[in-house]
């Protein structure tokens, strides 16, 4: 097994294991704020314009790291700097 | 030059050419069309807010009017109310005058003919008084009633004066007899000057320089009609029913 | 295809000068959105009645309130900004569904670009409304010591703005391309739909994030001139 093939085979596991880590914490945060978001909705309705926009700027920012974690994924398979370039 | 930094410098050029034509083509036209349109509305919601002022102020007056008429026709119509309880009232008031008067004329008609038949009652009584006494007295005709008739003028004539009796008229209806004589003689204490008088009907009229003294059948009668008349004066009304 | 994600496909080179494909979808996003709401435009203005005129109208509305509740008041220049970003990068994405056409914001520079353009919006804005002092005085705000923290934030977000934008729009493609190489007909349908979900969503969070970024930098002004 030459060189290249054991860093092509870590940077593949790992580009897994950091989107399956990283959408870990990302989907449990959204689950989160998603709650909280339905929650604010049945107690205000009224504010459900204002509600649902902060609701958004907040899964997007969450959903960053897990963005994130998919780049750096991507990273790994497709731009690897460590690997020769194809 | 790298093909990245080509690609980013293009793209910001790229968006920004972009946002500018969009803000030329797009957002001016519909910004200054729903500016327009914002305008316009509000325009026309000062217009219906003032054309509802108006109205609002026309409403006002009509209903001030109507307050105004309102009260005038209650005033007028308590002012009619009150000329009528007015009249009502004077109306009453003149038919209980009339009532009044009416009753009081009847009262005093009444009171006429109770006096005008009272009177002619007793005038009525007083003649058959009168009218009887003369008969009874007729029909006592004869010396004892002469008699009589003379003590009487005898008693009568013993209040007057003493020097007064002298130079007695003394009439009778027929001549005077002994007896007769002799008390009238002794009552004027003098001569007695006799006359004959037969109308007198009896008795004696015996006149005196002070007065008269009247005993006859006739004047009885009359007495009594003069009595009679004078009780009814004095009664008056007592006499109704009698 | 594989190789194709951070690098750049270069069609020609016009002397030292590439010609991307990455540029020329860009510039027929930008000659889509020209063509297609330059009559919208015209239709308000000329015909207010017609639907498209309605369609202009709604949309417009859209995007001002959008700023406008971020900003806290109508502001022209940020409503051509974050309306352009928006109808940018929720065109890219539709034109995306294109068979063969990949958006120009599943491209690491197109989206840093546009992140880099909001960075720049950011103190031109503020400078614009407050003046240069009265900008800056918010980097020292709490205390002077967080002015390397308000540097670092601004940068981080810039990054994370590209990135995310980035990351949705080419993780979409990457999902529609994959069962397209893999299964075939129809079967990416859905996933297209969720492609074009996600891509207005992200729109809409850009647009958002841009507004309020730019906002926050007005506002701020604002709340001590108060």
């Amino acid at each position: 097994m030459s060189e290249h093939t054991i860093l092509a085979l870590v940077s593949i596991i790992t580009a897994g294991l950091t989107m399956a880590l990283g959408a870990i914490g990302a989907a449990f945060g959204e689950s989160r704020i998603g709650a909280a978001g339905m929650d604010a909705l049945a107690r205000q309705p009224d504010e459900a314009g204002a509600i649902t926009r902060n609701q958004f700027v907040a899964l997007a920012m969450v959903e960053s790291t897990a963005i994130f974690c998919l780049v750096i994924a991507l990273v790994l398979l497709f731009a690897n700097p460590l690997l020769p370039a194809r | 030059m790298s093909p990245a930094l080509t690609n980013f410098l293009f793209e910001a050029a790229n968006f920004l050419v972009l946002a500018a034509v969009l803000g030329w083509l797009l957002f001016k036209p519909v910004r200054r069309a729903l500016d327009a349109e914002q305008a316009r509305h509000a325009q026309e919601t000062e217009a219906a807010r003032h054309l509802r002022e108006e109205a609002e102020v026309l409403a006002r007056e009509a209903r001030a009017e109507r307050e105004a008429a309102g009260r005038e026709r209650e005033a007028r119509r308590r002012e009619m109310l009150a000329s009528a309880r007015n009249e009502a009232l004077q109306a009453a008031e003149a038919s209980k005058r009339a009532q009044v008067a009416e009753r009081q004329r009847m009262e005093k008609e009444l009171q006429d003919w109770r006096d005008a038949s009272a009177s002619e009652l007793v005038d009525t009584v007083g003649r058959i008084a009168a009218e009887s006494v003369r008969r009874l007295l007729s029909a006592f005709d004869g010396p004892a009633l002469d008699l009589a008739l003379v003590r009487a003028a005898c008693a009568e004539l013993d209040s007057v004066p003493v020097e007064a009796r002298g130079a007695a008229l003394v009439e009778s209806a027929r001549p005077l007899d002994a007896r007769s004589r002799t008390l009238l003689e002794e009552a004027l204490g003098g001569g007695v000057h006799e006359r004959v008088v037969g109308e007198l009907g009896a008795g004696v009229r015996v006149t005196t320089p002070a007065g008269q003294v009247d005993a006859t059948a006739v004047a009885v009668a009359r007495q009594a009609a003069r009595s009679v008349n004078r009780v009814r004066d004095a009664h008056g009304v007592s006499l109704e029913g009698g | 295809m594989s190789a194709e994600v951070f690098t750049e496909h270069v069609l020609v080179w016009l002397g030292p000068v590439p010609l991307t494909r990455t540029m020329a979808t860009s510039v027929a996003t930008s000659l889509f959105l020209w063509g297609a709401l330059a009559p919208v435009g015209r239709a308000v203005a000329r015909t207010p009645e017609g639907r498209l005129a309605a369609a202009g109208r709604l949309m417009y509305r859209f995007l001002r309130n959008l700023v406008t509740e971020t900003v806290g008041h109508p502001s022209r220049g940020l409503e051509i900004f974050s309306g352009s970003l928006f109808l940018f990068i929720a065109g890219a994405a539709l034109l995306g569904q294109l068979p063969g056409f990949a958006p120009p914001t599943t491209n690491l520079a197109a989206t840093s670009a546009l992140a880099v353009l909001v960075f720049l919006a950011v103190p031109f804005a503020g400078i614009r409304a407050r003046g240069l002092s009265g900008y800056f005085k918010r980097y020292f705000q709490p205390s002077p010591l967080f002015f390397p923290l308000h540097l670092v934030s601004e940068l981080s977000r810039t990054l994370a703005l590209a990135l995310r934008l980035f990351g949705n729009m080419m993780s979409g493609h990457l999902i529609v391309a994959l069962i397209v190489a893999l299964v075939g007909l129809l079967v990416p349908v859905p996933l297209m739909a969720l492609d074009l979900l996600i891509g207005l969503l992200q729109a809409y969070i850009f647009t958002i994030l841009a507004s309020v970024y730019i906002g926050a930098a007005i506002r701020v002004g604002e709340e001590e001139g108060a």
